[in-house]
């Protein structure tokens, strides 16, 4: 039998400590936590910033590491720092130092490296080696130049590398969230179809639960031909629906999840009631690739956002906002001959659903002036002029001269920072893991 | 009867960068065979404005499923919601 008890879903959330310690207390062969995703967008992987900043990935980290390491067992941490590039990993392992220096800790850390060289990735396109993702827009080669950093979704083979090195730690840089959990049972010779499938469910913690909640931990363990389930928390139960529902979560094909070395089909999965809180789960199929597929993601600088807030409550210039605001981009497009972005969200009319809203009811208007330059000056600049554009508009049948807008805070203008959009998310068809570094550190 | 009458759970949410995918799962067999019936891909294509779509029925769950690509990436300049949480308004009062 091999036992995992997965932390939470997304280490800096905030995890349940009373869990953790009823979770190890099972007598688990390790703890996994996955530390990052794409969710957030562009801008962590863009940027090289964390999501959880040092505080928020120390508290969830410091205890359940020392915990694991008097127990003897494995702590795996895959896409750490958020968006796994080395950036990232250095800014975790700055976390990981100050706990074991602190703490007075020994232990062997791997560190796995999943960023990939931009002249590499160029090679791998030329050469014809990357496809779009599920329809997406093909890769172009700009993309890969203008890209701040690439990283690969590595598969289980390096965590897999780091186990047998007896590392106590392993602080994976971008990493498929099953991964972290594939890699001890595959070691230990568990039935792969049942390891990817558990794999892939605990990584969410205990969102497949009921309540369900990604800050909290479940517990995963093979046995014979099936798996089972089960949070450690008593308030929370596994149920064969919340388990079964669980394949559907941020997946398109409900039956289907690819991995680099394989795919996993769950059309004819068995989920069974075993007691209470427990699922037992068999029954998927999983089929080995011959060559493995690797996924990539690329984030790209695209400037500096200034925003500015204001809120429009007249009616009579609701109705004709539309063609005002197409006037004050004109008029902005003329004045300034630099690049620059002009985005108007109308928040009450259709700043959610743009171009699929279908509601018209409307009596007030929170409008964001949404300004993207290649300086944060310009951006500023160009923000501060459409913004009092605004302000003293002269529309049709204009009764109010005061201003035509209430702005909520002083100053208007917000300087957001840098902008980066997702560049690179494509398929690449080769075998990756021979790039992916793998450094040992001792403390 | 309102689609959202009928459901346990209607979600939308992003799958990776580029695409929406929608999770629409029924308070019952009985009324998940209703909007079986009614509720075709071309419905789900017109109501998003896509040429394309994945429509999958998963009995076992009684739960349809709709996933499509996005316009723009999640993220993106002109974005607006980037984890694709509210793809499903529109779906909410739909007759079945």
């Amino acid at each position: 039998m091999v036992k995992a008890l997965s932390l939470m879903g997304q280490l800096g959330y905030g995890y349940n400590k009373n869990s953790f310690l009823k979770g190890i207390g099972e007598g688990v062969d390790f703890v996994g936590v996955d530390a990052g995703s794409i969710d957030s967008g562009p801008y962590f992987l863009g940027s090289g910033n964390m999501k959880a900043n040092y505080d928020a990935t120390r508290s969830d980290l410091e205890f359940p590491l020392i915990e694991s390491l008097k127990r003897g067992v494995p702590f795996i941490v895959g896409s750490a720092g958020y968006a796994g590039g080395d950036v990232h990993l250095s800014k975790f392992m700055e976390v990981v130092e100050d706990i074991v220096k602190d703490n007075k800790l020994h232990l062997k850390v791997c560190v796995i490296h999943s960023e990939l060289e931009k002249d590499l990735v160029l090679k791998l396109f030329r050469s014809g080696k990357i496809r779009s993702y599920e329809g997406n827009p093909p890769l172009a080669e700009e993309d890969i130049i203008e890209s701040t950093h690439i990283v690969a979704q590595m598969g289980v083979k390096k965590f897999m590398e780091a186990l047998s090195l007896g590392a106590d730690l392993v602080v994976a840089g971008r990493a498929t969230d099953a991964s972290i959990y594939a890699a001890y049972p595959l070691m230990k010779g568990c039935d792969p179809s049942l390891v990817w499938h558990m794999a892939k469910i605990i990584e969410c913690g205990a969102l497949c639960a009921k309540p369900a909640s990604p800050s909290d931990a479940l517990l995963g363990w093979i046995d014979g031909d099936a798996f089972y389930l089960m949070p450690p928390n008593e308030t929370r139960r596994c149920t064969t629906d919340s388990a079964m529902a669980h394949a559907l979560y941020e997946n398109t094909n409900p039956f289907v999840i690819e991995e680099p070395d394989g795919t996993l089909i769950l059309e004819n999965a068995r989920y069974e009631q075993f007691d209470d809180r427990t699922v037992r789960v068999s029954g998927a199929e999983w089929k080995e690739r011959e060559k493995p597929t690797f996924k990539i993601e690329g984030a790209k600088f695209s400037g500096y956002r200034t925003i500015a807030l204001m809120g429009i409550r007249n009616p009579d210039m609701i109705e004709l906002l539309d063609s005002i605001l197409e006037d004050v981009r004109d008029e902005a497009l003329k004045m300034f001959q630099t690049q620059f972005k002009l985005t108007f969200r109308q928040y009450g009319k259709n700043g959610v659903l743009s171009d699929l809203e279908f509601d018209n009811r409307l009596h007030e208007i929170g409008l964001v002036v949404d300004v993207v330059a290649e300086e944060q000056r310009i951006a500023h600049k160009i923000c501060s002029v459409v913004k009092s554009r605004l302000q003293h508009y002269d529309y049709r049948g204009r009764i109010a001269t005061g201003a035509n807008v209430a702005f909520p805070y002083s100053p208007a203008e917000i300087d957001m920072g840098e902008v980066y959009e997702f560049s690179v998310y494509h398929l690449v068809d080769e075998d990756l893991d021979r790039y992916f570094r793998l450094e040992e550190i001792e403390f | 009867m309102k689609l959202k009458e009928a459901v346990k759970v209607l979600r939308s949410k992003n799958a990776g960068v580029w695409h929406i995918t929608i999770d629409i799962v029924f308070k019952n067999r009985e009324l998940y065979e209703v909007a079986k019936a009614k509720l075709t891909k071309e419905l789900f294509c017109e109501l998003f404005s896509k040429e394309e779509i994945d429509y999958f029925r998963c009995d076992n769950l009684n739960t349809l499923k709709v996933s499509f690509l996005r316009d723009k990436a999640a993220g993106s300049l002109e974005d607006t919601d980037c984890l694709g949480a509210n793809f499903y308004i529109p779906l909410m009062d739909i007759e079945i």
